[in-house]
């Protein structure tokens, strides 16, 4: 990483001599910040848990991460008569953002996630949060793993909306307050989150004409990384 | 078994083989290097660590795809430049550029000490921060990829034939962004760098109440859905 390219250069004018000096005069040098490296650590222990929790799914077989297809199918067969059991029982209009057997991975997903839900809120640490229900997950079409919603990256819209289902339909004491790493004033909304592996929080606002504001916390990040505005409940 | 500390290679064998610290030990030792290249690509820190944390999980899990072929350094940035370019492209139908990082936060912003020495008086390290910060936001108006490879050839120092590597192009291909890039910024810049003269002494730059002329900044940016802006702790 020493030397400078070859440089061509009857055309390395003064001029373009000048910018390069300027670019390399920009050359950030500072450590990484505290919340960056803070979140980072984060996603690395996630990475460790999850590589712990299933061995299966380290790098090393890459076998392992295909999905056979009869699985598939029958995990696809499963959602989509969920899904029409919800709809005759209960009337239910599900949203174009619930994704029954939308995909194998998503698929997949669900499931590991709902066998590997807990009932709690993970460590959240406070004592008026209540169980992620099956019944809320099964409603929502909210994927969890470990009692935090998975919130995915393309579909943060999608999940913040599945969130707030989530909350509607437990006890709305369950997440008002704070989780284990932020602190969420009584007038706002929680849901422990999961974003790319790391914890995380969904925390909704109060709705405001139309519409509610949903921000995405990092723990150990003071600043959100996603936000959506959703049509008010 | 010698008490010297583990190489690169070493520790990424240790990852794939199930060590569970060793990659952890691996990101750590490169962490603020791959820091500055995620910031200065991308622009801005939010979109940095987004592109930082995609490149870590990416690299993480593909371990096993390092062939060793190249260093483990060039692979690291190699797997974080590219995460980086995939959120530039995701988020380029989204919302425009982000401005650079610290247009807004002149004081307080580490990557200000980058251009200027605690030797300097005041008003040369205002000037020069000003031209750092005109640079910056004639970057961010490039090509991502021209972006990238200016970033890692000229700003990091990368040999063409390593960022070749990173950036998976020939190096003609790398040169060529990297001319037309410069050539572009020169353009930006011209005003600025037609008022400053050849270059002189990089760390104490000729005063020129000209160069401190701010060149036009790109509008900020409007918030959309994809990604936060600022926002206080909840």
């Amino acid at each position: 990483m020493t030397d400078r390219p070859d440089s061509p250069e009857s055309e390395d004018s003064a001029e373009i001599a000048e910018v390069r000096r300027l670019l390399a005069d920009a050359r950030h040098v500072d450590p990484m910040p505290d919340d960056v490296a803070t979140r980072m650590d984060a996603v690395l222990a996630g990475l460790r848990d999850t590589a712990d929790a299933a061995p299966a799914a380290r790098p090393h077989p890459p076998a392992a991460e295909v999905i056979p297809i009869a699985a598939d199918r029958r995990r696809r067969a499963a959602g989509l008569l969920v899904a029409a059991a919800a709809i005759v029982v209960g009337g239910v209009v599900i949203a174009p953002h619930v994704h029954v057997g939308s995909s194998g991975s998503s698929a997949a997903t669900a499931a590991e996630d709902n066998s590997g839900a807990s009932s709690e809120f993970g460590d959240t640490g406070n004592s008026n949060k209540q169980a992620l229900t099956p019944q809320a997950i099964q409603g929502g079409k909210a994927h969890l793993r470990n009692g935090r919603l998975v919130v995915r990256p393309q579909h943060f819209s999608a999940d913040a909306l599945a969130g707030r289902r989530l909350l509607n339909e437990t006890s709305t004491n369950m997440a008002t307050g704070g989780t284990s790493c932020l602190a969420v004033p009584q007038s706002a909304s929680t849901v422990p989150a999961e974003y790319q592996l790391a914890p995380a929080a969904l925390v909704y606002r109060h709705v405001e004409g139309s519409s509610q504001v949903v921000d995405l916390y990092i723990c150990g990040n003071p600043r959100p990384v996603r936000s959506t505005t959703l049509p008010a409940p | 078994m010698n008490d010297e500390e583990p190489t690169d290679a070493e520790l990424l064998a240790a990852h794939v083989a199930g060590d569970p610290d060793a990659f952890a030990r691996l990101f750590t030792r490169h962490r603020d290097r791959l820091w500055a290249v995620a910031l200065r690509t991308m622009g801005n820190p939010h979109d940095a660590a987004d592109g930082l944390q995609d490149g870590l999980i990416s690299a993480y899990r593909r371990a096993e795809s390092f062939r060793g072929d190249a260093a483990v350094t060039t692979w690291l940035h190699r797997v974080v430049v590219n995460a980086c370019l995939d959120r530039i492209r995701a988020a380029k139908v989204r919302r425009t550029e982000a401005l650079p990082d610290d247009l807004d936060e002149p004081g307080g912003r580490g990557s200000v000490r980058t251009a200027t020495g605690d030797r300097e008086d005041p008003e040369q390290a205002a000037i020069a921060d000003d031209r750092r910060r005109a640079l910056l936001a004639a970057l961010a108006t490039l090509p991502a990829e021209q972006r990238a490879a200016l970033v890692l050839v000229d700003m990091e120092g990368y040999a063409v034939a390593e960022v070749a590597v990173m950036l998976d192009c020939a190096e003609g291909t790398v040169k060529s962004r990297c001319a037309r890039g410069r050539e572009r910024l020169a353009r930006l810049l011209r005003d600025r760098l037609a008022a400053t003269g050849p270059p002189g002494d990089p760390a104490h730059p000729e005063p020129d109440a000209a160069a401190t002329r701010p060149i036009p900044v790109p509008p900020k940016p409007t918030p959309t859905s994809s990604n936060a802006g600022e926002g206080g702790a909840p």
